[in-house]
């Protein structure tokens, strides 16, 4: 059994970044270690695939991506829980690489409730990579996750701010703008709310 | 002799009883008023008021079978048990028949509609390659998976891969070594290895 775990083991080392012993070596014990703290390890091996066969980086470089993705891992899990499944958990770890902040992510998760957040988190992944501050990014999906937005709206706000930002346009303005566009073909909250069957949050009269 | 009786199990149950000692009568009132308020649904007085059926056995046991079937997989799904297998290599880990879905993705439990994989169209235009296919953190980034056709004026490539949503990085494969980013998408900067892809945000319309 030994031998077969070591045979195992080795094969995976020469394929996992081929020609450097040493760097898979270090990256199968960061999978082996995310592994065993329940951690998905398939945003470590799909990154380290994409360093070595699509953008050539170096060994080391590769090693430090599978490092920074383990440590981001767990805290992606923790401001997910409870229950978050592995795409959530990578979806909160690129959110994270990012720029996305803990307190974010558990701003979209309250938001979502017990749906799925790979998409939610997407879209405020795009945002703060576009620029977008995480905090004005993160009210900016919540709010329009509770008001109904359709995954169509959410992603096109966020691919739109991105090509605003890369066509010149400052990443607030950009969203300023896009939201008022998504803004007028949505009700308002509280009617969204209502329609929803969720409480109005306005102070009973005595 | 009743039917419930000649039943192995009952009989074995009634055998038992008869061993305990006399009942005191007030705690055995105290227990049974005790069972008829912890009743949580009328359906409860049906399975307690029915004769026991022989027939129902084999159901139940069937059903057991299923529900602990369905609890293995579904743990299994969401990773609460450990894969025996080791560190696989991406493009190993790979499933022939999983499409193009993200390897996370595709461990997750597929609990909503959210959770499938919604088709995707990829389009490049070059007259010049003579391969082309898309690559992607939706198909850890392998060549072979997912390559596009060439249309009949031999200008415009395509394909339509299955990705889950979210937000995925991706690029286009051209004649086995060229990486292009999709100049119709926008475009990010992965934030660990400072390459550039483009970046599409698959949700249901």
């Amino acid at each position: 059994m030994l031998i077969v775990t070591a045979r195992t083991a080795t094969s995976q080392d020469a394929s996992l970044i081929p020609g450097d012993r040493d760097a898979s070596e270090q990256i199968t014990k960061i999978v082996e270690a995310t592994r065993q703290n329940g951690l998905p390890v398939e945003p470590i091996l799909t990154k380290v695939h994409y360093g070595v066969s699509t953008v050539h980086a170096a060994p080391a470089r590769i090693v430090a991506a599978a490092r920074a993705i383990a440590s981001r891992l767990p805290v992606a899990r923790d401001a997910l829980a409870p229950g978050a499944t592995p795409s959530d958990i990578a979806a909160g770890e690129d959110a994270l690489s990012n720029g996305a902040t803990r307190e974010s992510l558990q701003a979209i998760r309250a938001a979502v409730g017990d749906k799925p957040l790979a998409f939610p988190l997407g879209v405020l992944a795009q945002l703060v990579a576009s620029g977008v501050p995480v905090q004005r990014a993160a009210e900016t999906v919540v709010s329009f996750v509770k008001r109904g937005a359709s995954q169509q709206q959410l992603a096109d706000l966020g691919n739109n701010v991105n090509l605003d930002v890369a066509s010149g346009a400052a990443a607030i303005s950009a969203l300023d703008a896009r939201a008022r566009g998504l803004n007028a073909v949505l009700a308002p909250l509280s009617a969204a709310a209502t329609a929803a069957g969720i409480a109005a949050s306005a102070p009973k009269k005595p | 002799m009743s039917d419930a009786e000649k039943d192995p199990v009952l009989r074995r149950a009634i055998d038992e009883l008869r061993r305990l000692p006399d009942a005191d009568p007030g705690k055995v009132k105290r227990v049974v008023l005790a069972a008829a308020a912890a009743r949580v649904s009328p359906a409860d007085d049906d399975v307690l008021i029915k004769p026991p059926r022989r027939s129902n056995a084999p159901r139940f046991a069937a059903a057991g079978g299923l529900i602990a079937a369905a609890l293995i997989v579904g743990f299994v799904s969401r990773g609460a048990f450990p894969s025996p297998s080791p560190a696989v290599p991406a493009e190993h880990a790979t499933p022939q028949v999983a499409g193009a879905a993200s390897p996370s993705m595709r461990s997750a439990s597929a609990s909503s509609s959210d959770m499938v994989a919604l088709p995707q169209q990829f389009t490049l235009r070059s007259a010049a390659a003579h391969r082309v296919s898309v690559v992607g953190d939706f198909n850890d980034w392998n060549p072979k998976i997912a390559p596009l056709v060439r249309s009949p004026d031999g200008v415009l490539w395509s394909t339509i891969v299955p990705v889950m949503p979210g937000r995925h990085l991706y690029g286009f494969m051209v004649d086995d070594s060229l990486f292009v980013l999709d100049p119709r998408a926008p475009k990010a900067s992965d934030p660990d290895l400072g390459s550039e892809g483009s970046v599409v945000i698959v949700g249901r319309p």
